[in-house]
């Protein structure tokens, strides 16, 4: 190949228009030529030169446009060819007309501009007012509306693209049944048309109840082995005497109410309101990290694509009981997003739509059909989850701890009744999981329609670290004369106590758990200083030890720092809703350690010369004698200059 | 804040309101693109302020050729083109008025603070034809078929003019900058 053609291919391929035969040999012409290497490596700086522009501020002229617009007449419209979407009641009959002759012109929200409030709704032309949505209040909303939520019920259609490159899209159609607080049932029957036999239909089921969760579904295997890979008999799964609420269930109750997907408090952008399935549906602009807890909740079994945590997501949520109605997932651009779908055999392009979800013929609160959780199949091996219900004491009978949830397993210790729960909430199950060579542990669960709260404890804890799976990044609570742990995204709360170290969890926001912790009669004691944790801090105390700490200013919609000093080493962990989160530490140095990244590239960051590394979503730069690193699996590179230039003195 | 490179596709049903006449979802539509069109006319014209008001004169025109979007090409292409349209006349009266400040001294150019914005002092180095081409592709992440509907030519010649407009950026090392190698 010569030299000249390479140098048109190469840019062929940074636009993703590169004929598929003419790659093979343009790879060998690199390995041989430095100088087409070197071009191809100057494309790529080039690239991220001019897409990581700073914008600085960009004007609105929306408010001139609309001033404008407001002194015309309405444009001269043509007869609509589509389906005009109108409000419940006047369905398939387009609005009436308005007196006139002039189109309903809808005020627009004057709060839109302040940022705070979406507009208008877009299709309420039956004549009431637009419905105005607030949305900086959506997070505690969607954790709000989880209460007095007993049942759902919906049919569930699915679309998903370039799953494949022999299969471009595929079709699902199913349904979701949710009865409170943890029974869910969902079917999807795969309907696409295969290009042979040889594949294998990707028909899935899921069903949960109290104590018991069963799968149905081809099992899992690599889209680019497909479709040899996967075994034609379905792989059946189920799992007996499962803990309540139990973090490896596959109960996606993101499904019913996102709560994960919107704790801690995101930001949300609106994207305004709509009609969705027949229903007023309120639409945020957000990400598949944000949205991993739903997305995850959809592949309970068998193949279904994966999705760039960059990717930005358009969720729809009915505007009353914010539930899920539509979910799109649109493929993010940048070059890094490319190399992630090359590598899994995506052929996505920037901006495409590859997931649609919706719910239509939504039914809340009703009873639900007999049969909604069917049984598992007949013969199926059941694996032992290891729970044992166990009622817990009777109400005013004396509870003292030691008493409740000494159930089958024999726990040592049981659950003490907090002295505060949110109000409605009532006891759900409760009983005794682990022995054995484990710590024996009570467990006692209260509910109030989809949301609960769940205090583990035991008596056996071996220590070493906090009990509760908290991770290693803690953030210290005071909890009256005591102290608690949290852990980084405030989803669970420690308490290492005198005998007994307890951890409580639920679908509450981060304060209502922490308040449900202080409400529990045993006082925290400060992690011992051989354990994991010893190292957490509070942000003064990093301070103090590490002399020029910068932390950023205020990240919208993050939780605030897990924070650890080690030596002079200072981390600052920070989670955001879903899987959203970041890392950023600090310590003494003059220069980057060597790259771990083959792709790393010069970036500058806070005007000194920094490093980034896609592959490990590194951003690392030294700054008045000491390294900085900021890191995330779910965050783009323009969110972590963000962040990076917002940094201050702690 | 920087922006990459993601132009969305509104919802087909935002469209349709606003082609029905519904300003709420026209201002909505506004929102979404203005700061695309903002950024790409700036580079066009190479003025941030003549580039607001014709953005504002793009939405404008956007809501009185609305009636007639005919969904055969995609809605952020057909933005485009508009932008790019009003970006054109605005450079030829801006032509005009210069031959009328011919006495006035010229400005001196920006200072280059770092390495990405000489890169993009390279590319107002650029003509307008390859300029255009590579903003569109390079940065709004436009196929070359898109592209091409947005500037009215032939998909190759788009092609040859992203070619030609990085070959020159590469060749003046426009991608080299300050920042250096790491």
């Amino acid at each position: 190949m010569r030299c000249d053609q390479a140098r048109t291919d190469l840019s062929l391929a940074a636009d993703g228009e590169l004929p598929g035969e003419r790659a093979g040999p343009l790879a060998a012409h690199l390995t041989t030529c430095p100088s087409c290497a070197t071009f191809q490596a100057r494309l790529a700086t080039l690239r991220q030169r001019l897409r990581l522009e700073p914008l600085g501020a960009v004007p609105d002229v929306a408010p001139g446009v609309m001033a404008a617009l407001r002194h015309r007449p309405p444009p001269p419209a043509p007869a609509p060819s589509w389906p005009v979407p109108v409000p419940e009641g006047g369905r398939g009959r387009r609005p009436p007309p308005v007196p006139g002759g002039r189109r309903r012109v809808l005020p627009v929200a004057a709060a839109f501009l302040a940022g705070a409030v979406v507009g208008a709704t877009f299709v309420g032309l039956g004549g009431r007012r637009p419905a105005q949505v607030a949305m900086a209040d959506l997070p505690a909303r969607v954790v709000a509306a989880q209460q007095g939520l007993t049942s759902l019920a919906a049919e569930v259609s699915l679309v998903e693209r370039n799953w494949h490159r022999r299969v471009p899209e595929r079709t699902f159609a199913g349904r979701l049944r949710y009865r409170a607080p943890e029974s869910l049932a969902l079917r999807l029957s795969d309907r696409t048309a295969y290009p042979s036999a040889a594949w294998v239909r990707d028909d899935v089921t899921l069903v949960a109840t109290g104590e018991r969760w069963w799968t149905r579904g081809p099992r899992g295997c690599p889209a680019e082995a497909q479709p040899d890979c996967t075994p034609r008999a379905p792989q059946v799964r189920l799992v007996q005497r499962r803990e309540p609420f139990a973090d490896h269930t596959p109960a996606p109750l993101d499904l019913v109410t996102p709560v994960r997907s919107f704790t801690p408090a995101a930001a949300p952008a609106p994207l305004g309101t709509r009609r969705v399935g027949g229903r007023d549906a309120v639409g945020v602009a957000t990400t598949a990290a944000q949205v991993a807890p739903l997305l995850a909740g959809l592949a309970p079994a068998g193949n279904l694509r994966a999705f760039h945590p960059a990717d930005p997501a358009e969720l729809w949520l009915d505007r009353d009981a914010l539930v899920p109605l539509a979910l799109r997932v649109a493929v993010a651009g940048g070059g890094e997003r490319r190399r992630w779908a090359v590598a899994r055999g995506y052929p996505d392009r920037p901006g495409q739509v590859v997931l649609e979800l919706t719910l239509r013929g939504l039914r809340l609160n009703r009873p639900l059909e007999a049969g909604a959780f069917p049984p598992p199949p007949a013969g199926a091996r059941a694996e032992d989850a290891g729970f044992r219900d166990a009622p817990p004491p009777a109400a005013g009978g004396g509870a003292s701890p030691g008493t409740a949830g000494g159930g089958g397993a024999g726990p040592g210790v049981g659950v003490p009744d907090p002295t505060w729960l949110p109000a409605g909430f009532r006891p759900y199950r409760a009983g005794g999981a682990g022995g054995g060579r484990g710590p024996r542990v009570a467990v006692r669960t209260w509910t109030d329609g989809r949301a609960w709260v769940k205090v583990r404890a035991t008596r056996d804890w071996p220590g070493g670290r906090l009990f509760g799976d908290l991770g290693a990044l803690v953030r210290p609570l005071g909890l009256g004369a005591g102290v608690a742990y949290a852990s980084e995204d405030g989803g669970r709360v420690a308490v290492h106590g005198g005998g007994t170290d307890l951890v409580v969890s639920g679908s509450l926001a981060p304060s209502g758990l922490a308040r449900v912790a202080a409400a529990l009669p045993v006082a925290g004691r400060p992690v011992p200083g051989g354990w994991a944790e010893a190292a957490t801090a509070t942000l003064p105390e990093a301070r103090a030890a590490s002399p020029g700490l910068l932390r950023p200013r205020a990240p919208a919609g993050f939780a605030p720092p897990a924070v650890r000093v080690d030596g002079e080493v200072a981390t600052l962990a920070y989670a955001g809703a879903g899987t959203r989160g970041f890392l950023l530490v600090q310590a003494p140095g003059e220069r980057l350690t060597p790259p771990l990244d083959a792709d790393a590239s010069g970036v500058r960051v806070r005007r000194s010369d920094g490093r980034w590394s896609p592959e490990r979503g590194e951003l690392e730069w030294v700054e008045a004698g000491r390294t900085f690193d900021l890191r995330s699996a779910t965050l783009s590179l323009e969110e972590l200059l963000a962040i990076a230039a917002s940094l201050e003195p702690a | 804040m920087t922006k990459g490179p993601k132009v969305q596709e509104p919802e087909p049903d935002v469209v349709r309101a606003a082609m029905a006449g519904d300003l709420a979802a026209f201002e909505w539509l506004v929102r979404c693109y203005q700061a695309h069109v903002w950024r790409f006319l700036r580079h066009l014209l190479g003025d941030g302020a003549l580039a607001e008001d014709v953005t504002q004169e793009t939405f404008l025109r956007l809501y009185r050729h609305l009636p007639g979007f005919s969904w055969r090409s995609k809605f952020s292409t057909w933005v485009f083109q508009i932008a790019r349209n009003a970006g054109i006349d605005a450079l030829r009266s801006r032509r005009r008025h210069d031959r009328l400040l011919q006495a006035l001294p010229t400005p001196p150019p920006e200072p280059a603070p770092d390495a990405r914005a000489e890169a993009w002092a390279a590319v107002a180095a650029l003509s307008p034809k390859l300029r255009e081409a590579l903003l569109l592709v390079e940065v709004f992440g436009f196929t070359y078929r898109e592209a091409a509907q947005v500037l009215r030519v032939p998909d190759g010649t788009v092609k040859s003019r992203v070619f030609q407009a990085r070959t020159r950026l590469t060749a003046w090392g426009a991608e080299e900058g300050r920042a250096g190698e790491v």
